[in-house]
């Protein structure tokens, strides 16, 4: 039996005693797994069914430019429009998505404990995970449909800062995300109240305003939304003189962290009870 | 060596009916490399026992370690989506357990003869290649633990024989913990008995010694004659009958 343990690669993880390492690399399989399981069930109907994921934004972005164009609409900042909204849609979309995606994750996966390595947290997190690549490619594919035009800026001046600005955005989607994916297998309804909830923050966010632009008041209101602060630090990775008095990215990031924590706590509490 | 180790645990159920205690305060040790074979009637919490040692529930108080990969309970289908074929499916269930998913449904293809069904939809399987597919899919993947409630095998005419021989070929690589009503399959399954009764579980070296502890509980609790009488052939047709997990 001692022979095998060094011999026997294939007896190697009965043997040896789980560590914190293996526990992750776990977790991660498992995750990946139910990624590839995701975006499979999204093209059952046709292979190309996914790439709906990626056209839904670019679609709702198309109508907003459109309308605005009609009303003669003018950037709040820059030259061009498109990017103007661009930048403010890309932040919120991933916010929306992600945070709203992890309602419905752990029903609608079908999986509750239907396998050992499989926890309702993994399904959470890998449907919160496959949302926010989903939206950096399709980030990407914008903004560098955006450049082809010719608008140079599309580019951003500063990218760390407009990666920070994203990964920032992302980390409050899956904080907000987990409550939401507790909230939500107890109660169906909690789907519906949040998706309405969290796409009228769509006002309050600074997609369409420059925030430093506007009255101190109604400034000062403004940035107790977390979300707008995401904007704003994604946005200032593409301007060089945007202003960025209203931006706190301590508030964001504190934010996200205590969310993802509150999300994390409710999930151990009423683990045994998640469907 | 222990496959599965169940130390101190307390089960209760919330039903409609109002708070079960199931177990409390159970400990048990499963060994590893042997089959054990748990008899009980109905209501004894059988089920309950299978689900605990394969973490589709939770105990309320206690730990529950496991050796090795448990497979889910044989034949469940609960991992599985109807939308997804065959071999999508099998794929997934390796994918999870890191280990390898092609191997895995070449062996089922070979061992149920399914040939192209095995890349269609799980919801367009007949009944027979349904019950062929979760047999053969259940054993497909070198799991440590094998876990079944009522159903070890299945299926019908010569598949259902070549079924139980691969339950007796996995016996000699991997631990079986099974649960069941019926004397004859610990008969030919298991190597240690088990009887669970009042919420406890006692092990015995000697399957025969299982089966007298529990024909002697069982003609001492009256309701259960007519649950003898039914063959372990029903509850194996209702996991079948369960489908594949709700569709999106």
């Amino acid at each position: 039996m001692v022979d095998n343990v060094f011999f026997d690669h294939g007896d190697d993880r009965r043997t040896r005693h789980a560590t914190l390492f293996d526990g992750f690399r776990t977790q991660a399989r498992v995750i990946a797994a139910l990624m590839l399981r995701e975006i499979r069930l999204r093209s059952i109907h046709s292979r190309l069914s996914y790439l709906l994921a990626f056209v839904e934004p670019i679609l709702q972005l198309v109508m907003m430019m459109t309308i605005f164009t009609l009303i003669g609409r003018r950037p709040d900042f820059g030259t061009s429009l498109l990017l103007f909204l661009g930048t403010g849609i890309m932040p919120f979309f991933l916010f929306t998505h992600v945070s709203g995606r992890c309602t419905g994750a752990i029903r609608a996966s079908g999986l509750v404990r239907a396998l050992t390595a499989v926890q309702p947290i993994d399904i959470m997190i890998a449907r919160a995970l496959l949302e926010t690549a989903t939206l950096l490619i399709v980030a990407v594919m914008l903004f560098s449909f955006i450049y082809a035009t010719g608008v140079r800026e599309a580019f951003p001046i500063q990218p760390i800062v407009a990666i920070q600005g994203f990964a920032a955005t992302a980390l409050l989607g899956i904080g907000v995300g987990l409550i939401n994916g507790v909230i939500g297998s107890f109660f169906r309804l909690w789907a519906v109240i949040y998706g309405v909830a969290s796409r009228s923050l769509i006002f309050l966010s600074g997609v369409f305003f420059v925030p430093d632009l506007m009255p101190p008041g109604i400034r000062y209101v403004l940035s107790w939304n977390p979300l707008l602060h995401g904007l704003e630090w994604f946005r200032s990775g593409f301007y060089l003189t945007y202003p960025t008095l209203t931006l706190s990215k301590s508030y964001l990031i504190g934010f996200g962290v205590a969310s993802l924590l509150i999300g994390l706590a409710l999930e151990r509490v009423f683990r045994s009870r998640l469907i | 060596m222990i496959a599965v180790d169940l130390d101190d645990v307390t089960k209760t159920y919330r039903g409609k009916h109002g708070a079960k205690r199931v177990f409390e305060n159970l400990s048990v040790r499963f060994p590893a490399g042997s089959a054990v074979g748990i008899l009980g009637t109905k209501g004894s919490g059988k089920s309950t026992l299978i689900r605990l040692i394969g973490g589709s529930t939770l105990p309320d108080r206690g730990r529950i370690r496991r050796q090795g990969l448990v497979s889910p309970p044989i034949a469940n289908t609960r991992a599985y989506h109807a939308s997804l074929s065959g071999r999508e499916n099998i794929h997934f269930v390796a994918r999870v357990n890191g280990l390898d998913g092609p191997t895995a449904s070449a062996f089922v293809e070979n061992f149920t003869g399914l040939g192209a069904t095995l890349d269609q939809p799980l919801s367009t399987y007949t009944r027979e290649s349904r019950a062929r597919f979760l047999f053969a899919a259940s054993y497909a993947l070198p799991f440590d633990v094998y876990i079944a409630d009522e159903a070890l095998f299945g299926g019908s005419g010569p598949f259902r024989e070549r079924c139980a021989a691969l339950v007796q070929a996995r016996r000699a690589q991997a631990s079986f913990i099974f649960a069941t009503r019926s004397p004859q399959m610990l008969r030919r399954f298991a190597d240690i008995g088990g009887v669970l009764h009042d919420g406890q579980l006692q092990l015995f070296d000697r399957v025969g010694d299982a089966i007298r502890t529990f024909l002697a509980l069982d003609k001492a609790t009256p309701q259960s004659d007519d649950t003898l009488e039914e063959d372990d052939e029903v509850d194996e047709e209702r996991d079948l009958d369960e489908p594949f997990g709700p569709l999106e």
